[in-house]
């Protein structure tokens, strides 16, 4: 896990980002404890406060629970609702390069010839998706 | 307190050291001359007790300016490196820092005059003359000197109060006792005043009351002050 | 009040005239206990003045300076008892060893911690019997952090901790004042020029520029609350806008440049309504670019 402290992003979005994409992947299953705030913290680098933000914040989400004494959870639901935001991320990604690219007056088939093209980069040099 | 004092002591230490070997180098010289220059046979003990004690007494003279040189290098040695930041954002409070090096400046001139008394009041007598507070040359020498001491020590105090330089805090030392028995003594010449016991007194008295006050001023200025 | 219910730092209408110049004008902020203030401006701006008040080690022309609580026109020794503190250049005794400069120290304080000490000689690779004179800029902070934190102190004061140092050493001063701030609940303020450290260490931010504040808020919501708007202008408009909102702003050819902090929907509507604009577009900044942004500015206004 590494933190970007030149980032535009807030570090603790950047560390809630960075926990739910590993909930989501599966690194982190519903049950299991995350790192424990001030270990998370050393290891980043970061006050400990903003770690603790980000637990906060996951938990507001429902991705994580706070075991009094014991540390942060996974919940249940956790993996599931970690997957729906990666949709929802991935949707507002599209939207953003759709914006764009109207803004550039392209048309609908340059839109879409535009993503394909991208597309086909893209995944000739990764890995298959899951 | 401890570790101000061992601070203070290693501050002085050069100081310490220096004047211990040039007094040492000189009684090595005289015992060498004297050795040297036995022709006539051995010299009789008086002249040994003669020798220490003109040795001695010009000695102690001189480190009138050693006594300076620790006033001097009390306050001033801190701020040349500016290690005075680092003390004064240390807890202790700036009396205690201070008590430490006045301290360590009284002790090590107290060596100095205790070294020099030492061997005109001890080791003299044993070479058969008298020694130097019995001495009718002498007399007076111990409270002028004492006095010019003091004021030597006050002034450069003060200077090392005031300045970054312990060798221009010293010149302060000077220039307070020179020009003040100078002062006295172009007065004794423009009166055409004789050598009386009243007129070294004066010259105590003057020299006691503005070392003592530069004494002061210096301290006041120190613990007021609030940069290192 | 009592000492533990005050602020780790309160500061009103502090003001520092040096002859002529006004070094710090009329500064107030607190920082609250358990918090982690970063300091920046660009260099002259106060900050290393503001810095030696709080310790006593330099005297306030106007205005009130309590740290813990107390006054440090009256009650330096014990301030300095309580609090770290890491100067911008460090001057101990050049003829110590370490290990006397720790000896030393240790005296002067009644919560030195020894187990903390030897962790941190460990954690800091120092070697105890080499000369102050001897050590390299990276182990001298090391050293100069490790008698600011091994008494265990209330409130750490850092003045530029990184400046100067190699990654590495960057990184074992950024462990070492975690670590601080990690085990209990220690306020820290330091000065930086590296935003990255800010962004990394510091809950809340001030900006100093020319001896004022100029901003005072947390970094997150600094983050999410300043952004970048361009917007295309129409021909023959050449906008005036002064809104508080606005920090700095600049047009070249038809491209108006903003930053905005905090902007708002409503200030954004707002410019669209007074101004013939097309393409408004709105991004996010980084605290590099709002530093400079703030600074380019002030100097615009000047």
């Amino acid at each position: 896990m590494k933190i970007d402290p030149h980032s535009h992003v807030p570090i603790f979005l950047q560390i809630v980002e960075t926990v739910r994409a590993a909930i989501a992947a599966g690194v982190y299953r519903p049950g299991e404890s995350l790192p424990a705030q001030r270990t998370l913290a050393m290891t980043l680098g970061v006050n400990p406060n903003t770690v603790q933000k980000a637990f906060d914040e996951l938990e507001r989400r429902e991705l994580v629970e706070s075991r009094r004494g014991v540390g942060m959870f996974v919940t249940d639901r956790g993996t599931v609702s970690a997957r729906d935001n990666t949709l929802e991320t991935v949707a507002e990604s599209f939207r953003r390069g759709i914006i764009t690219a109207r803004d550039a007056n392209f048309t609908r088939e340059r839109t879409r010839d535009a993503f394909e093209k991208t597309f086909r980069q893209e995944f000739s040099k990764t890995r298959e998706p899951r | 307190m401890t570790a101000l004092l061992w601070k203070d002591f290693r501050l002085n230490l050069p100081i310490a050291v220096a004047s211990a070997v040039v007094w040492a180098i000189i009684h090595a010289f005289l015992i060498l001359t004297m050795l040297f220059f036995r022709e006539g046979g051995d010299p009789p003990a008086y002249i040994w007790g003669e020798a220490l004690t003109t040795t001695n007494t010009i000695s102690l003279a001189f480190s009138q300016l050693l006594v300076g040189a620790l006033g001097a290098n009390a306050i001033a040695c801190e701020r040349a490196d500016r290690s005075a930041e680092f003390l004064f954002a240390l807890p202790p409070t700036r009396v205690w820092i201070l008590m430490s090096k006045l301290i360590l400046a009284l002790a090590l001139a107290l060596g100095v005059w205790g070294a020099h008394l030492f061997m005109l009041e001890v080791i003299v007598p044993v070479f058969g003359i008298l020694p130097a507070t019995g001495n009718p040359r002498l007399a007076g020498f111990y409270p002028m000197m004492l006095a010019s001491s003091i004021c030597l020590f006050g002034g450069s105090w003060l200077g090392s109060s005031l300045l970054k330089s312990a060798a221009y805090a010293l010149l302060i030392g000077v220039a307070l006792t020179g020009a003040a028995g100078g002062a006295i003594s172009s007065i004794q010449v423009r009166l055409k005043l004789a050598d009386t016991p009243a007129l070294e007194h004066t010259y105590q008295v003057t020299f006691l009351v503005l070392g003592i006050a530069a004494f002061a001023a210096g301290t006041i200025h120190f613990l007021r002050r609030v940069e290192p | 009040m009592t000492s533990s219910d005050s602020p780790a730092i309160e500061l009103i209408g502090l003001t520092k005239i040096f002859g002529e110049v006004k070094a710090v004008d009329a500064l107030s902020l607190v920082v609250p206990r358990g918090t982690t203030l970063g300091l920046i401006g660009p260099n002259g701006a106060g900050k290393s003045t503001t810095i030696r008040t709080l310790m006593g080690l330099s005297t306030v022309s106007y205005g009130t300076v309590r740290v813990l609580g107390l006054d440090p026109a009256v009650d330096a020794p014990q301030i300095k008892s309580r609090v770290g503190y890491v100067p911008e250049t460090h001057l101990m005794y050049r003829w110590m060893r370490i290990q006397d400069v720790i000896w030393f120290a240790k005296s002067f304080y009644p919560t030195w911690n020894d187990k903390l000490c030897r962790d941190l000689i460990n954690l800091f690779g120092l070697a105890p019997r080499q000369k102050i004179k001897q050590l390299s800029k990276g182990t001298l902070a090391k050293v100069s952090l490790l008698l600011a934190i091994a008494h265990e102190p209330e409130l750490l004061i850092l003045d530029e901790p990184m400046s100067g140092l190699d990654p590495l050493a960057r990184e074992e001063i950024l462990d070492g004042v975690l670590r601080t701030t990690g085990e209990r609940q220690c306020s820290v303020l330091f000065s930086s020029h590296s935003l990255g450290d800010v962004q990394r260490m510091a809950d809340n931010v001030a900006m100093l520029y020319e001896g004022k504040l100029l901003l005072h808020c947390p970094v997150d919501e600094l983050l999410t609350s300043a952004k970048r708007v361009r917007a295309v202008l129409r021909d023959g408009c050449v906008p005036v806008w002064r809104p508080p909102e606005a920090i700095w702003q600049c047009v070249e050819r038809r491209e108006w440049q903003l930053t905005l902090h905090p902007c708002s929907e409503q200030l954004l509507a707002r410019l669209q309504t007074e101004f013939p604009v097309d393409n408004v577009e709105v991004t996010d900044l980084s605290l590099e670019d709002l530093f400079k942004d703030y600074v380019k500015g002030r100097r615009k206004l000047a």
